[in-house]
């Protein structure tokens, strides 16, 4: 009886044991959310640092959040503006974080994308790596090495687990691209009122022509946008992404005064938080680039200034 | 006159002047401006170090991105410092290597040494890539004119910037 005793008690402290070794891996944004659980699968838990439902640019953090902070092994950030509010709680709380038995280890997801600059900014990177397959993929494998650097029983799981990740979206952009073969993208202009989808075009090899917004999150006002309606007219724009979550009150006044064709990029920032996010999103906006590409009006626009140009 | 009358003290008082008061706070105004001038001098942050990667074109910056991923997929599934073949990392699909269909790729990409790989342009003034895994990856590039055939030539090579 004692000795059955003992191996029940064993099996409880190695239960407990278990679950408390598990990491605790903080994330801010929700593109982080699915990148982490595709990584670690059931491996680690995920805590998200706010409640799905905010608006990244302009939260604030509450003390709920800082409670949660404090049960974290590692936060997951982006680092170069997205998530500013945790930004500046990380720094202000640091003596607490670091000094406590297992110190927090933050995890700079964009240390090694090669960034771009921000529009309309000056010392300031686009922050929007994660709508992009190139990007989130180079974001992917940093977060992976950086967990198996913590927990490394499960290092070479979470790198076998990024790399099929990696290979998944990978798949998914080609079985879109192809539709874009034949397509001419030299003369393709191209507006966006939120400088979010620089990273997602490149990897097309399509550059944007006009941001709208004066700073990140900032509307314009009257007379940048009047600027702004002469600059798509004078330089033939034809095609404008816009946000599919976010009200922008001056999109249609632009398209009513320039006749631009408008489509809907997502943002990848609302929602609840969800796995399979990153790939249902991305797959969205692949097929919204397709369709932006493909349409005749935009191309015969594009070769008309081609034809003018020489 | 009695001896008990009250003796007089006269005091100078000089009129209102407006244009001592005028100096006064010219002088104040001057010596803010003075300070405010030294105090944004002195915390003004330092520039930031000159990223290499900007100047490039937008193709020259998407294979940057696929070299940089390719350098952790190539470590993290190759055996040890056996790594893949061109013909093995096109069969993964893994750009640069492999193309990606509708995109225009202007590189030949060959595996020149068992831990290099050499991406020759063709296009003039696209970059020469060069992804060296020699423990940590390293990648380089290059503008220079003259034809490239391998990881040791003396080209002006420009370094990417060394992994966080």
């Amino acid at each position: 009886m004692l000795r059955f005793s003992c191996f029940i008690l064993l099996l409880c402290a190695s239960a407990i044991s278990s679950a408390t070794d598990r990491l605790k891996v903080g994330i801010t944004l929700h593109p982080y959310y699915s990148y982490v659980a595709n990584i670690v699968k059931d491996r680690a838990d995920i805590v998200p640092l706010v409640d799905a439902g905010f608006n990244p640019h302009s939260y604030e953090l509450q003390p709920a959040d800082l409670t949660r902070l404090m049960t974290m092994d590692a936060l997951v950030l982006n680092g170069i503006g997205h998530d500013e509010f945790a930004v500046k709680a990380v720094e202000s709380m640091r003596p607490q974080l670091t000094g406590r038995k297992n110190p927090l280890t933050i995890i700079y997801a964009n240390q090694d994308v090669p960034l771009l600059a921000a529009a309309n900014s000056q010392q300031a990177w686009n922050p929007h790596t994660f709508v992009s397959i190139n990007s989130a993929i180079r974001q992917i494998y940093t977060i992976a090495e950086k967990l198996g650097d913590l927990d490394n029983a499960n290092a070479a799981f979470f790198k076998q687990n990024a790399v099929i990740y990696a290979r998944k979206l990978r798949k998914l952009k080609h079985q879109y691209s192809k539709a874009l073969l034949n397509t001419d993208l030299k003369g393709v202009k191209i507006a966006s009122t939120h400088n979010a989808y620089g990273y997602f075009l490149q990897e097309f090899g399509i550059g944007i022509d006009t941001v709208i917004e004066p700073a990140h999150g900032v509307e314009p006002s009257a007379s940048q946008l009047q600027g702004t309606i002469d600059r798509i007219k004078a330089a033939n724009i034809n095609i404008m992404f816009t946000e599919l979550n976010m009200g922008n009150r001056y999109v249609t006044t632009i398209e009513k005064a320039t006749g631009i064709k408008l489509y809907h990029f997502s943002h990848m920032t609302h929602g609840q938080y969800d796995a399979e996010m990153v790939f249902r999103e991305m797959q969205l906006n692949l097929e919204t680039l397709v369709k932006a590409l493909s349409n005749p009006s935009a191309v015969a626009k594009s070769d008309t200034t081609a034809g003018a140009k020489e | 006159m009695s001896s008990n009358s009250p003796q007089l003290t006269i005091e100078v008082i000089a009129p209102d002047n407006g244009g001592r008061e005028t100096l006064w706070v010219t002088l104040t105004i001057v010596l803010m401006v003075i300070l405010a001038f030294i105090g944004i001098k002195l915390n003004r942050a330092a520039p930031a170090a000159q990223v290499q990667h900007i100047g490039l074109s937008i193709e020259a910056k998407r294979v940057l991105t696929d070299l940089r991923n390719a350098a952790d997929e190539i470590q993290f599934s190759a055996e040890g410092t056996n790594y893949p073949s061109i013909t093995e990392l096109q069969r993964w699909e893994l750009p640069p290597f492999a193309k990606t269909p509708g995109v225009i790729s202007q590189y030949v990409w060959d595996k020149v040494e068992h831990d290099c790989y050499l991406g020759v342009s063709q296009q003039e003034g696209s970059p020469h890539f060069m992804l060296l895994l020699d423990g940590e990856p390293h990648i380089y590039w290059s503008t220079d004119t003259a034809p490239v055939t391998d990881c040791h030539q003396n080209l002006d090579w420009i370094k990417d910037k060394p992994r966080a």
